[in-house]
């Protein structure tokens, strides 16, 4: 049984992998039948591993010395089976419009995805699954490129892929402040041994995931990376990340269930950060301060219901509800692109339907104050969801970073207004949309002046040392040899010229013959005293 | 002696033979002189890769032969599961860096000078990692710069290479000095030369003694890892070598520092004595990081850039080696390594870019990606490998770096901020990659192929860099064995 399931994993995992390497090789792969037959594919094989029943699967594989292990449950295999059905979906309604489906670079996109969201998905050592999650990542930052000549997708690109790997960066300090303690990558064993470590560690914990988590989401502050995918991508490759990488995100916040109820502190904060990225968000909305599409706004209010709902622990039929989100993201990106396809009736009680269900089926799990709170918030998002729809609030409203002020016409004169000028030019444009491109460009003029300063600076030292030691030596030089020399040889010269001076007065003078006389005498008194 | 222990000089002997043979070979064709540099550098390979079953079997080879008896130093080489993955890092780079200078321009005239000074670079850093006699170490370590400093001075880039061969030797050699002294007052104090011996003594000195030679090694070291104020010598020598050289400085030379501290401070005196130390490696490293990935980002020329990325690589190691835990000092010897791929393929890839544009300005530079997508993937591949991107190998080596920082018990904010601080490396390395291979191609004139001989050893360096990030397990199980022999139990 187990080596049917272990065949089941390789074959999801490495059929669309080959295929996406095929495509790049190999023209012929590249068709939407082919494409069509592999996600029917990919779909029977994960209800037969649903089939199979729950079980953890040892790989012969191994990661840092540890086995790379799968947990075959319910909830990944109900998601990406969610994921999977919405771009099945997609894929229908774009080759009823277009013949060619995707460009080929997509399609090779499409299906590394399709591998390791996969992989992310029922991954039980957690590096393996935020080394899928960082791919995931990358792939859907890549679809925004179109051409090698095109700098301004690039940008775009680079933008994107930045603001991801900040998520995956702070995903990355909580898995390694758990390791740190559990000393293992197991996925269930961490989240465990996480609930029993200090609070402070705990919360950085929180914190990291918490920050990827909205970034992952798209949820208002960071809703700006999918926004500049919605504004390039129409096509079936929207679904990286419009619906995978949403899955992925909401998947992680399940898992990591057990660290927010860890605490009374966490459960409020979690449940007062939902909240107020509710509020906010629609207040922006009401506002007009985010000219974020419906897709990207709809899809962060969701991602924030969720929050709230987690705060109070795994419920029952949250992967349902979860489940519902998925589906409502199609229904909205649907309705955006084909509105033929899809009634607005649906679009708008869709939502109210998934949060009524949820708040039905549990109905005795949370507090009282929650249940009028979540009531209360989902009316509030259904009345601007149904205002969005009369005023026809799709990704027509396009956005650009260097956009300018402009106020609508729709909100009265006044201090609300003065304050949603305020809070549009000083929040939104100013932090949130040009934020990002200033921090870069704040760097880039760290950077510039480090290396006027500090770097050249070094340069200068560096000259200046060298042209002071070069005067030294000169100085030292000249003193100590130059001089030296010159003076010895001044010395010499004299000392040989007053020799010769000598000489020559010396030569000059007569000979006195009389001084003979002087050895002779030396010589007799010698003698004398030798035969005394 | 085992039969197997008299293959261990042959490290050092080949690459001497193939000197000898150059000098004496005065009308070699840079073929011909190429072709004896590589035999002698792939026999050199070899060995080590013989003689790993001995090594897994002994846990280290040793070759001792007397050298002055009067003064207790012999020719004494040890490989060790440390040593051994230097030395492959050093000789694969040397072999690579031989092979690509073949499509370059460099060395066509005094051709068999040039790949005996190549052979004896490379015989300096080999002698330097095996040496286990202080004084051998020192000659093997001088070796290094003196054959590197040849060929700046003789091949490198322009009428500045003067001064900066000269600034070159003088800064490097400064940190020389301070590693010689502490060599000299271990040998005074214990009356021997081998590092076998001073190992198992070097803990019997006083403390302050302890504390000194610590940090007169650490920063001797650290002037070769060129960390943050000590890098000076680096952007200048690497722009100005030959590119060939430029590939062995980055990715085999800088090593050396990392191998000398663990080999010295690390592996002579007790965690305890250097436990003092180990936060302002951690700061060092982390701003060396920053510093030299910020100054990467405000560079223009296309070699630089990649240099001081090398001051912010090294910041990494240095904050791994700071963290004194297991994890931190296995990502730091792994990060050697990575880097050294890395490395060697970024500079090939720029090397290629230089020659095919003759520009090294990057913003007279564009659109490569469309003209040469093969050169693009390259490139690509080192851009994400540099910026820590998974399945590549520095991912491996950064999370065992940060988890270290976490293990060490030194506040959390510090190894948050170095975590953090690695985004940086995706701005600048995505703004190189961005700038050069991105819209329209500029200069106009562009050659319509490029060279194949460059071309060959790139893609397989490109290759290499993701088998190697793929099947991690060796490296790190060697990466454990070595630390073990250092630290013994160390966990």
């Amino acid at each position: 049984m187990l080596d049917l399931v272990n065949l089941l994993i390789f074959l999801i995992f490495s059929l669309p992998l080959i295929l996406g390497i095929l495509m790049v090789l190999c023209k012929a792969c590249y068709s939407k039948w082919v494409f069509g037959i592999e996600i029917g594919f990919i779909i029977a094989g994960l209800l037969g591993l649903g089939l199979l029943g729950e079980q953890k699967v040892v790989s012969s594989l191994s990661f840092m010395g540890e086995p790379i292990t799968f947990s075959i449950s319910t909830t990944p295999l109900l998601l990406y089976l969610g994921t999977l059905l919405a771009l099945s979906a997609l894929v229908w309604r774009h080759s009823r419009v277009d013949e060619a489906l995707l460009p080929r670079y997509q399609f090779v996109l499409l299906n590394l995805s399709l591998s390791f969201g996969f992989i992310a998905f029922i991954s039980g050592q957690f590096m393996i699954r935020f080394i899928a999650l960082e791919i995931v990542g990358l792939l859907a930052a890549l679809t925004v490129l179109s051409a090698f000549a095109d700098s301004l997708s690039y940008k775009r690109f680079v933008f994107i892929f930045q603001l991801l790997r900040l998520g995956d960066l702070s995903i990355l300090t909580s898995i390694l402040l758990i390791n740190q303690h559990a000393h293992t990558l197991d996925i269930s064993q961490m989240i465990k041994a996480a609930i029993d470590l200090p609070v402070n560690v705990r919360t950085w914990i929180l914190l990291g995931f918490l920050f990827a988590l909205l970034i992952k989401l798209a949820v208002w502050p960071f809703g700006h990376w999918l926004q500049r995918i919605r504004e390039t991508t129409v096509g079936v490759h929207f679904w990286i990340s419009g619906f995978l990488m949403p899955s992925l995100g909401y998947y992680l916040l399940y898992r990591i269930i057990p660290i927010l109820t860890s605490d009374i502190l966490f459960q409020n904060f979690t449940l007062f950060l939902g909240l107020v990225l509710i509020i906010l968000i629609l207040l922006a909305n009401i506002l007009r301060l985010v000219k974020f599409d419906r897709f990207t706004q709809m899809s962060g209010i969701y991602g924030c219901f969720l929050l709230g709902a987690v705060a109070f622990g795994a419920s029952q039929y949250l992967a349902y509800y979860i489940l519902g989100l998925i589906l409502y993201r199609l229904v909205l990106f649907l309705q955006a692109e084909a509105p033929s396809l899809m009634s607005k009736s649906v679009v708008t009680l869709m939502p109210i339907a998934i949060n009524g269900f949820f708040i039905w089926v549990n109905f005795n799990h949370y507090p009282m104050a929650f249940m009028a709170g979540w009531v209360l918030l989902t009316g509030l998002t259904a009345y601007w969801n149904v205002r969005m729809t009369a005023q026809k609030f799709s990704k027509t409203r396009e956005i650009s970073p260097t956009r300018k002020f402009h106020t609508s016409n729709d909100i009265s004169e006044g201090l609300i207004l003065k304050s949603a000028q305020w809070l549009y030019q000083k929040l939104e444009i100013d932090i949130f949309s040009n934020g990002f491109s200033q921090l870069g460009d704040f760097f880039n003029r760290i950077a510039a002046w480090l290396n006027t300063n500090i770097e050249q600076g070094f340069e200068r030292l560096w000259s200046w040392s060298g042209q002071k030691l070069m005067a030294i030596s000169e100085v030292t030089f000249l003193t100590f040899e130059v001089d030296a020399a010159e003076k010895t040889g001044a010395l010499v010269d004299d000392a040989l010229s007053s020799l010769d001076i000598y000489e020559q007065n010396i030569l000059k003078r007569s000979l006195r013959l009389d001084l003979v006389w002087i050895p002779l005498l030396l010589v007799v008194i010698l003698a004398f005293l030798f035969v005394v | 002696m085992k039969s197997y222990e008299i293959l261990l000089p042959g490290i050092t002997v080949l690459p001497i033979i193939g000197v000898v043979v150059l000098l004496i070979w005065r009308k070699a064709t840079k073929k011909q002189a190429a072709t004896i540099g590589i035999l002698c550098e792939a026999f050199a390979l070899i060995i080590p890769i013989i003689l790993l079953a001995a090594l897994r079997r002994e846990g280290s080879i040793l070759f001792t032969l007397p050298w002055i008896p009067n003064m207790q130093i012999s020719f004494s080489l040890e490989l060790s599961w440390l040593s051994l993955i230097f030395l492959l890092t050093e000789v694969l780079v040397t072999l690579t860096a031989m092979i690509y200078s073949l499509g370059e321009t460099t060395g066509e005239k005094y051709s068999n000078y040039y790949y005996a000074l190549l052979l004896l670079f490379s015989l300096g850093m080999s002698g330097t990692t095996l040496a286990d006699d202080v004084f051998l170490f020192y000659i093997f370590w001088e070796l290094m710069l003196i054959a590197s400093v040849l060929l700046i001075l003789i091949w490198g880039h322009g009428e500045i290479r003067f001064k900066v061969a000269l600034k070159y030797f003088i800064v490097t050699h400064l940190g020389s000095l301070m590693v010689l002294v502490s060599l000299i007052t271990l040998y005074v104090n214990f009356g021997t030369a081998s590092l076998s011996a001073l190992i198992l003594q070097a803990s019997t000195l006083p403390v302050n003694m302890q504390v000194f030679l610590i940090l007169f090694f650490i920063i001797g070291f650290s002037v070769k890892m060129a960390i943050f104020p000590l890098h000076i010598w680096l952007p200048d020598a690497h722009t100005v070598a030959p590119m060939p050289v430029t590939i062995i400085l980055a990715a085999a030379m800088l090593s050396m520092g990392t191998y000398g501290i663990l080999r010295f401070p690390f592996a002579l005196f007790p965690l305890e004595s250097i436990q003092p130390f180990a936060l302002w490696m951690m700061l060092a490293g982390l701003i060396s990081e920053v510093y030299g990935a910020l100054i990467a980002l405000a560079e223009k020329d296309i070699k630089r850039i990649i240099a001081y990325s090398s001051v912010s690589q090294m910041g990494y190691i240095l904050f791994g080696l700071g963290t004194l835990t297991a994890r931190g000092m296995q990502g730091s010897i792994l990060h050697v390594v990575y880097h050294a791929i890395v490395k060697a393929l970024l500079f090939m890839v720029v090397g290629i870019v230089i020659s095919m544009t003759g520009e090294r300005d990057i913003r007279k530079i564009s659109g490569l990606g469309s003209k040469f997508p093969i050169l693009c993937v390259c490139a690509a591949i080192g851009v994400l490998g540099i910026s820590g991107m998974p399945p590549l190998g520095i991912f491996n080596s950064e999370w065992l770096i940060f988890g270290g920082g976490f293990d060490s018990g030194v506040s959390i904010v510090l190894t948050v901020m170095t975590l953090i601080g690695s985004l940086l490396t995706v701005v600048y390395a995505l703004r190189f990659f961005g700038l050069i291979f991105i819209g329209e191609p500029k200069p106009e004139a562009l050659p319509v192929k490029t060279t194949r001989a460059l071309i060959i050893p790139t893609v397989a360096v490109a290759v290499f860099l993701i088998v190697e990030g793929l099947a991690p397990a060796p490296l790190m199980s060697w990466a454990i064995r070595g630390l073990t022999s250092i630290f013994g139990s160390f966990q």
